[in-house]
This record gives C-alpha cells, structure tokens and sequence, in this order.
C-alpha cells in the first residue's frame, strides 16, 4: 500500500519528468503546429533545408515502403534490394540533377492506418523529396486519398496492382502508379491461354480469398469468358490467405477434372499448392495458369504450366537489350539470384521518378524543378527501365505489357510479350467494361 | 470419395500436429504460448535447413539435437511471468523475436522438405495417388500422442502432470515439486511443438509470418477441444477437418469461415469445450 508521501513523491517526479521530456523534446525537434486546410492540426517539422525551387541540392531524399517482415518479405526483399542497388548505380554517375540520393526505408507490415502514418512521417517529418512504396492494395488504397490531400510529395506505387486506383480516378495530383493492374494480368493470361489451348473447355479457379485473390480471378474469368464465350466455370475456390493444406482444393479439382486451373497464389500459398498437387498427381491431369507463379518457377514447378509475371528476368532478351543485361548481371551477382518481378516494379518506379525530375528541369530550365512541373512531366513521360519502356498516360498510371510463359525446368519459355494496348482499357474507360468490350 | 478421405486426412493430421505442445503445455503448465507458432516454424526451418545440408539421417538428429537443448530459453523467458497478462506479453515478446532471429538466420525465402519427400513415392487407391509422406506423417504424429499417453498416464511423472493440471496447490501441498513439474511440461511441449513443425516439413512450407498463422489454428483447435484436454485437441481437429472439407466440397465461398464457425458453434453449445468433464481450479 502506498502513503500518502509515496503517492507524493510519485507526484512530483511524475511532473518533473513531464517537464524534463517536454524540454528534450522542444530542444531535439522543433515543432510548428499548422491547422491545414481541411480544419486538422497537423505538427509539422520544418525541412532543415528549405532550398527555393529552382536552386541545386546535395541530397535527394528517396523515401520507400516495403515488406521487409511477414511473408511478404518474399517481395519487399527483392524489391528493396533493387532500391539499393539501382540508388548506388545512379549516384555513382551523379544522382539525380547532381543531388546523392538517400534511402530512407520502411517496413509495410501493420496495415494500412500504419501506412497512413507512415507516410505522414517520411513526407511531413523525415522530409522526403519522393515517396516510393507499397504492395498491399489495400495499403495503396488507404494512402492514395492521404497523399492527394497532402499534396507536398510526389508519391509512386510501385507493385500494387489494384484496378480502383484508376478506375475510380484516385490519382489526380501527386500520386502515381508505374505498374499495372489485375485486368493487366487476367487479360494477358487469358489471351496466351487461347493462344496455346484453344480447345479450352473449362475451367476452376483456386486463389486467396482477400480483395486481389478475386479481383485477379474476376478479370481473368471475364476476360477469359468474353474471348470464348463457351468455356465452363466448374468451380470458384477461394482460401484463406496462408492456409498450410490444400488437400481439400485438390480433392476437389482431382474429381472436376478441369482442363484449366487458374490461380494468383503467391508466398508460401504458391510453394504449398505446388508441391502438394504434385504430390497427389494434379499437373498429370490439369494444366495450371498462374498469375504470380514466377516465384513457383524455382520451387519446382512441373514443366508444361502457364505463368504470368508481370516481368521476367528473360524478357526483353539481355542479349539486345543492355539495360536488362546489366541490370541482371549486377542484381544476380550481388544477390545470388536473377531479379524477380517486384525489383523490376521498383526499378520502374525508382526510374520513372529520376527521369520525372530530370525532364522536369529540363523543360522548365531550373536547377530544380518544383512538385507541379514534376507532376506535369511524369503523367506524359516515357522513359527506358530494365524490363520494359514505361508509358505514363494521363491517368498517372503506367501502360504496362505483361510477359507470358510457359514453365520448363525452372525456367519460362515460349515467351509472349502483351502489348500494353491489348491488355488495358485506353485511359478514361472503366477495367469492367472494357473487358466485356473485347 | 477417396479423394475427399484423403483431403479429411490430411487436414486433420495438419491441425493436429499443428496444436498438440499447445494443449500440452496449456495443460499442464497453464501457460498459454503465444510463442508457440514461432516453435512449431522453427522445427520446420530447421529440419529443412539441416536434412537438405547433412542429408536425412545426420539431419534429423541434429535438428532434434538442437531442438532438445532450446527449452531451456523458454524456461529462462517464462520465469519472469508471474500472471496470464505477464504470460501474453512475455511469450508474445518472444514470437516477435523470433521471427526477427529468423529473417536474420534463414532470410525470406520458402523452406519446405517436399521434394524429399515426395521421393517417397505413393500408393495408388483407386486410381488416385496417396503420397507416402502423408502416411508416414501420420505415424510420426500418431507415435508422439502415444508417448505422451504412456507418459501422462502410465508414469508417476505423469501422475505429478496430471495433478498438477487439476490443482497445482493442492499437488504442492501433497509433495509434488509444482514448478519443477510445471517447467518439464513446457520443456516437453515446446519440443513436441517443434518436432512436429519438422515432421509437417514433408507437406508444407515455412516462411516468415507463417507463425502467427499458426497459432491461430492451434488456438482454435484448443478451445473447441476444451483449454487444456490433450483428446479433446484431437477431436476438434478431426470435427474442423470434417466441417472445412465439407465446406470445400458443398459451399466453398465459406472456407474462410468453416474454423471460426466451429469455434462459435461449440462455444454456443459447451462453453468449456467439448472435452471439459469439470470446472477447473484457477
């Protein structure tokens, strides 16, 4: 039981602690607070160095958001590796308008409100110049409306594939998407898998059951539903996402006996599903597409199945085309691996933001170009990236292509290309509508 | 219909190897183990890791070498939480740290002895393919409820668990050295914990995050089993093998919600679980 001096004494130090941290705080971080526009208090921290628009910089500070724990790591990692090693290469030849650029990281896990806080400290406190990140759809999702309102930082999604973002126009002023959607991967799939099964009858579809699990099945089935009205739907199986077993699935698909199964699997989900269907004989019987399989491809992937990646490491050939070349070469011998899709997303957007600034200054011969001339060059900007030239168009959204294979002994073959213009809807056009118009 | 046998087999023998050291050491020990899935994931990252280096034999040894001599990390950790909301925090703690030590360790990539195992071969019922692994699985698991029924019910040891369990006081108060017992049981359920995430190698991949997931499942198999009833876990995993393969074959756009559907059911209908005979003592 505490006394009454106790509870005093406890008291006191209580305030005089107060007082002390305020103090501390006060003298490590000086904060305004700043009522914005829509009627919040925001603290904000001032740049240490507020540079006129127009005036050179030393640093560019490259804030980026990805899985680094969870097993999304398996494309966070990947991706931040690029990062780092795109980062080095453009700093070696001079940065970006002659500024060394800096890495300031995140960890995606914790949801999208984490996110939104995220990305309030990287733009509001730690300052950075361009925010580059996200994988989680719902993530992109949360964050799009923050950085629109916000309006200081110009914000790149780099992997997420939702179709909302431009379906519903979310990107408006300082945001911007260098990849593709879900109607780029189940239009491209369901095009190649006319192409080398024409004869397809039906078909199952087996994926996660979370917002991009259905939408990747939905725009592959629509897509695929419209091109060949005849093709039978036996089944749509959704999974929790992370499930160890998938017997059940598998039981099912063994006595549907469907010509094609369809899934976007990723994680250990992928690696479960393969090796347990292989186990029981399914690839025997049923040939698979999958929307993310790349990763699939070097955990023992049976030959003979249909694998999108929205990149691939073969593709623009490395022999004629350099950028890829040196791109592989460096990320394989110092990462042990040739490069799989998510660091070629963030080689896109790390890219698309240097040309953005360069071409920015250029045109308005600045030394450097403020956020509405930035913006105004990246929603017209083409521009050279490992593993394709990236078109930016009006919607701030890139006109991706996707690669399309097929697996032998852990690697694609018979690769496709998909134009950008065959596998998206022209910018203005609803993703739902222009499947049908097929 | 074979293949529906195969699909209820092998889920149940998933959730039950996932969520025996659970019921064990929840048990005996009354500590809930929120650290429990980051065990069962570490066998499975070890077992991989040391067979496909050293090859079968040599591997499983070490890995069950090393498996033995981590309970005492736990022992040390558990010590400092002297209440339930201690517990949380502290073995919580520790799955946060150890998927930092195995993102550290192992990176991020898949680790899984499926290759090996399916070098095992099958057996063909009807045409259709049984893997081998799935078989020999199911008697490792199977071997371990054994022991730890000859253990609980056929030792003087086990007669200490199985006291100290309905009433650790009283146990005490008779001669049984509560604690000491107390700290064998984690020992041993934190061990079974990760000799099975090594056996469920031969059928499924580990990778980071995977533990959280775990302890979902095992949570659940728990509390339809009744807190802390070893046959009462694995009749919740045969009842929430049968109920999501059902839901696959009739309905599957519930999958996502056969397990908790389950948990709700039996805790509308016996609150303690299945297998509660009585109230226990705090």
């Amino acid at each position: 039981m505490a006394s009454r001096r106790d509870l005093l004494k406890m008291g006191v130090s209580f305030v005089v602690g107060l007082g002390v941290g305020a103090g501390l705080t006060s003298l490590l971080r000086p904060q305004v607070a700043q009522v914005s526009p829509t009627g919040t208090t925001t603290l904000e921290t001032p740049k240490p160095t507020t540079t006129a628009a127009g005036r050179k910089r030393d640093v560019f500070k490259l804030g980026v958001v990805t899985f680094q724990t969870g097993a999304a790591s398996i494309f966070g990692v990947p991706a931040l590796n690029a990062a780092q090693l795109l980062v080095e290469q453009i700093n070696q030849a001079g940065g970006i308008l002659g500024a060394k650029v800096e890495l300031v990281v995140r960890d995606e896990s914790g949801g999208s409100d984490k996110m939104i806080a995220v990305y309030r400290e990287l733009t509001q406190q730690a300052g950075v110049d361009a925010y580059i990140g996200l994988i989680s759809s719902a993530d992109c999702l949360a964050v799009a409306p923050v950085a629109e309102e916000l309006g200081t930082t110009l914000t790149v999604f780099f992997d997420c594939a939702t179709k909302q973002l431009v379906d519903k126009d979310m990107m408006k002023k300082v945001t911007f998407r260098t990849g593709g959607t879900t109607v780029t991967d189940g239009v491209s799939l369901a095009r190649y898998v006319l192409e080398v099964m024409p004869d397809v009858k039906t078909v199952v579809g087996l994926n996660q059951d979370y917002a991009y699990g259905r939408d990747e099945w939905s725009d592959f089935k629509n897509a695929l539903l419209t091109l060949k009205p005849d093709v039978k739907v036996l089944d749509e199986l959704f999974t929790p996402l992370f499930s160890t077993d998938y017997s059940a699935q598998i039981s099912k698909i063994l006595d549907l006996k469907p010509d094609l199964v369809h899934t976007s699997f990723w994680g250990p989900d992928l690696v479960n599903f393969i090796k347990q269907a292989s186990a029981r004989g399914l690839f025997q019987q049923t040939r698979v597409a999958f929307a993310r399989g790349e990763f699939g491809l070097y955990e023992g992937m049976p030959d003979g199945q249909i694998v999108e990646g929205p990149h691939y490491h073969g593709f623009p050939d490395p022999k004629a085309y350099s950028i890829n070349r040196d791109f592989v070469n460096a990320y394989t011998s110092r990462f042990g691996s040739p490069p799989p899709y998510p660091a070629y997303h963030m080689a896109n957007a790390i890219l698309g933001v240097k040309y953005a600034f360069e071409v920015a200054a250029a045109a308005e011969n600045v030394g450097w170009p403020d956020l509405s001339a930035v913006v105004k060059v990246f929603k017209r900007l083409a521009y050279p990236a490992p593993g394709d030239y990236i078109i930016m168009t009006p919607n701030h959204n890139a006109m991706r292509g996707a690669v399309v294979g097929v697996s032998k002994g852990g690697r694609l073959t018979s690769l496709k290309y998909m134009h950008p213009a065959e596998v998206n809807p022209p910018v203005g056009v609803v993703s739902d509508q222009w499947i049908k118009s097929l | 219909m074979i293949n529906i046998l195969v699909a209820l087999y092998a889920f149940f023998l998933n959730l039950l190897a996932v969520s025996i050291g659970m019921a064990f050491i929840y048990s005996v020990a009354r500590v809930l183990n929120l650290a429990h899935g980051a065990f069962f994931v570490l066998g499975g990252y070890l077992a991989t890791a040391l067979i496909t280096s050293l090859g079968p034999v040599p591997g499983a040894l070490a890995t069950a070498a090393i498996l033995a001599a981590l309970p005492p990390l736990l022992y040390l950790y558990v010590r400092f939480a002297r209440d339930e909301l201690e517990q949380l925090f502290v073995t919580y703690a520790l799955l946060l740290l150890m998927e930092g030590l195995f993102k550290l360790v192992f990176g991020y990539g898949n680790y899984t002895l499926a290759d090996l195992a399916a070098g095992l071969g099958a057996v063909f019922i009807e045409g259709q393919r049984i893997p081998n692994a799935y078989l020999l699985g199911g008697a490792a698991v199977a071997g371990l409820m054994a022991v730890l029924y000859i253990l609980l019910y056929k030792t003087r040891l086990g007669l200490y668990m199985r006291a100290v369990s309905d009433d650790s006081e009283m146990a005490a108060a008779l001669g049984v050295k509560s604690p000491l017992v107390q700290h064998l049981s984690i020992f041993l359920g934190v061990f079974t914990t990760s000799l099975l995430g090594a056996v469920a190698a031969t059928w499924q991949a580990y990778t980071l995050g995977l533990s959280a997931e775990v302890l979902i499942y095992a949570f659940a198999a728990l509390v339809i089993g009744g807190l802390g009833n070893l046959w009462g876990v694995a009749a919740a995993s045969a009842l929430v093998a049968a109920v999501r393969t059902a839901t696959v074959m009739v309905y599957p756009e519930l999958e996502l919600l056969a397990i908790y559907l389950v948990v709700i059911a039996v805790l509308l209908v016996r609150p303690g679980g299945i297998f509660t005979r009585h109230a226990r003592v705090a």
